[in-house]
C-alpha cells in the first residue's frame, strides 16, 4: 500500500509539475490566437455561406449613399467605421438586420418604402445598436456555431443557413433587447444632428406594412413609438440634411 | 513482478493477454475523440478474460487499470474543446497548457501500450509503474 501510495504521489507531482510548467508560457502570444478566435472564425465561415445566397447590390447610387449615411452615424456616435460591414440586398421584401460578424443586412424593399434619410438612419441606427450594445455576440454565435456544424454534416445549403441565422437573431433578441436598440437608436439620430423621432415614425410605419419579419418577439409598434416619443433629447437642431435631395432620389430610384 | 512468477505461459495466453493492450490501441484510434470508448473497450475484454489464466487476467487489468486516469484527463479536455467550439468559452493558455500535457501522457500512454503489446507476446510481463502495482494488489491468482 505505501508503494502504491508513493508512486501515486510521484505520478500526480510529474503531472501537476509539467501542466504548471507549461503553464508559464503565455501560449496566445506565442501561437499569436485571441481568446474569441474560434467565434470568430466560425462567424466568418457562417457569414461566408450565408453571403451566397444575398444578392448585394454593388451600384454606387445606393452603396454610396448608404456607406455616407453609415459613416457619418460612426463619426457622431464614436463608433469605429471599419467595424460594421453594411451590406445591400436586391430583394423586395422589407426588411433589415444584424448578423454574425458584425454583419448588418439592408434590403432594397425597405430602402424604398422610407419617406427621408432619418427614417433610414433610424432601421441603421436600430441595427448598429444591436451589435454596439451585444445583443447579437455570444448567443448568437453559439447558435451559429451548432447550426453550421450540423447543416455541415447534413450538407444544406446555404438559402437555409441564412434562414435559420435569420430565425436565430429573431429568437436571440427579446422585448428588452429591441426596446433598448429602439432607445439607443434614437440616439444615434440625434448625435448625427437628424430629428430622434424619426424612430418613432418609422416603427409606426413597419406596423402599417404588416412587417415584423425579423422581429418574433417584439413589442406593440405603437408602444415602441410611445416609448419613443417620451424620451427626452436635448434641443440641437435645426436638423441637417447629410444627402442632397438628388441623391436621395436617385438612391430610391435604383432600389426599385 | 518478473516474469517468472507467472510460470509457463502458452501460446494462446500470449495472444489473447497481448490482443487486450492492442485493442486499447485500435479503441484509441476508432473512438478519438470520444475518450469512453477506449476504457468500454477494455472493460469488456477484462470482462471477457476474468475466467482465464493468472497472466490473461494481470494484463487484463492492468490495461483496464492504466485506461482510467486517461479517461478522466481525455474526458475534461473533450468537453473543454466542445465548450471552446461552440463559444460557451474561449480559448485561453491555460486550455492550451492542458492540451499539452494530456497529449504527453497520452504519448506517455501509447508508448507504454505498444511495448506492452510485444512483451506480452513474447510471454514477458512489462509492469507499469503505478499501474503494475495496483495490479498486483487487484487480481489475485
Amino acid at each position: 500500500m505505501n508503494r502504491v501510495f508513493r508512486e501515486l504521489l510521484l505520478s500526480v507531482a510529474v503531472f501537476c509539475g509539467i501542466f504548471y510548467a507549461t503553464l508559464q508560457v503565455d501560449w496566445m502570444r506565442v501561437l499569436h490566437l485571441s481568446p474569441t478566435i474560434v467565434g470568430d472564425k466560425l462567424s466568418e465561415w457562417a457569414w461566408d455561406l450565408m453571403s451566397k445566397s444575398i444578392r448585394e447590390v454593388e451600384a454606387d447610387d445606393v452603396c454610396l449613399p448608404i456607406d455616407t449615411l453609415m459613416r457619418e452615424m460612426c463619426l457622431a456616435n464614436g463608433i469605429d467605421t471599419a467595424s460594421v460591414h453594411i451590406v445591400v440586398d436586391r430583394t423586395s421584401e422589407v426588411n433589415a438586420f444584424a448578423t454574425v460578424g458584425r454583419h448588418l443586412v439592408i434590403y432594397t424593399g425597405l430602402i424604398r418604402q422610407m419617406d427621408n434619410e432619418a427614417q433610414l438612419c433610424a432601421v441603421i441606427g436600430h441595427e448598429v445598436a444591436h451589435l454596439q450594445l451585444g445583443h447579437i455576440q455570444s448567443g448568437i454565435r453559439r447558435q451559429a456555431a451548432i447550426n453550421v456544424i450540423l447543416i455541415l454534416l447534413s450538407g444544406n445549403g446555404s438559402g437555409q443557413l441564412n434562414e435559420i441565422i435569420g430565425d436565430m437573431v429573431s429568437n436571440s433578441l427579446t422585448r428588452a433587447k429591441e426596446n433598448e436598440a429602439d432607445a439607443q437608436g434614437a440616439r444615434y439620430l440625434h448625435a448625427m444632428h437628424l430629428d430622434p423621432l424619426e424612430m418613432a415614425t418609422t416603427l409606426e410605419k413597419f406596423e402599417s406594412y404588416g412587417i415584423f419579419s425579423y422581429l418574433t418577439d417584439h413589442d406593440d409598434s405603437k408602444k415602441r413609438a410611445d416609448r419613443i416619443r417620451k424620451m427626452e433629447f436635448s434641443d440641437n437642431g435645426p436638423y441637417r440634411q447629410i444627402l442632397s435631395s438628388e441623391t436621395w432620389e436617385r438612391l430610391q430610384e435604383s432600389c426599385r | 513482478m518478473k516474469s517468472e512468477e507467472f510460470g509457463v505461459i502458452h501460446e494462446d495466453e500470449k495472444e489473447r493477454a497481448s490482443g487486450c493492450y492492442v485493442m486499447s490501441l485500435v479503441a484509441v484510434m476508432i473512438g478519438l475523440p470520444m475518450p469512453i470508448i477506449n476504457l468500454v473497450a477494455t472493460g469488456i475484454f477484462y470482462l471477457m478474460s476474468r475466467k482465464g489464466t493468472y497472466f490473461v487476467r494481470w494484463n487484463s487489468i492492468q490495461a483496464l487499470v492504466s485506461q482510467v486516469p486517461l479517461f478522466v484527463m481525455n474526458n475534461i479536455l473533450f468537453w473543454w474543446t466542445i465548450r471552446i467550439l461552440f463559444c460557451f468559452t474561449e480559448l485561453s493558455s491555460v486550455y492550451i497548457a492542458y492540451f499539452i500535457t494530456v497529449n504527453l501522457y497520452n504519448i506517455y500512454d501509447f508508448v507504454e501500450t505498444v511495448r506492452s503489446a510485444v512483451s506480452t507476446r513474447k510471454g514477458k510481463v512489462h509492469e507499469w509503474y503505478l499501474y503494475g502495482t495496483i495490479t498486483d494488489m487487484i487480481c489475485k491468482r
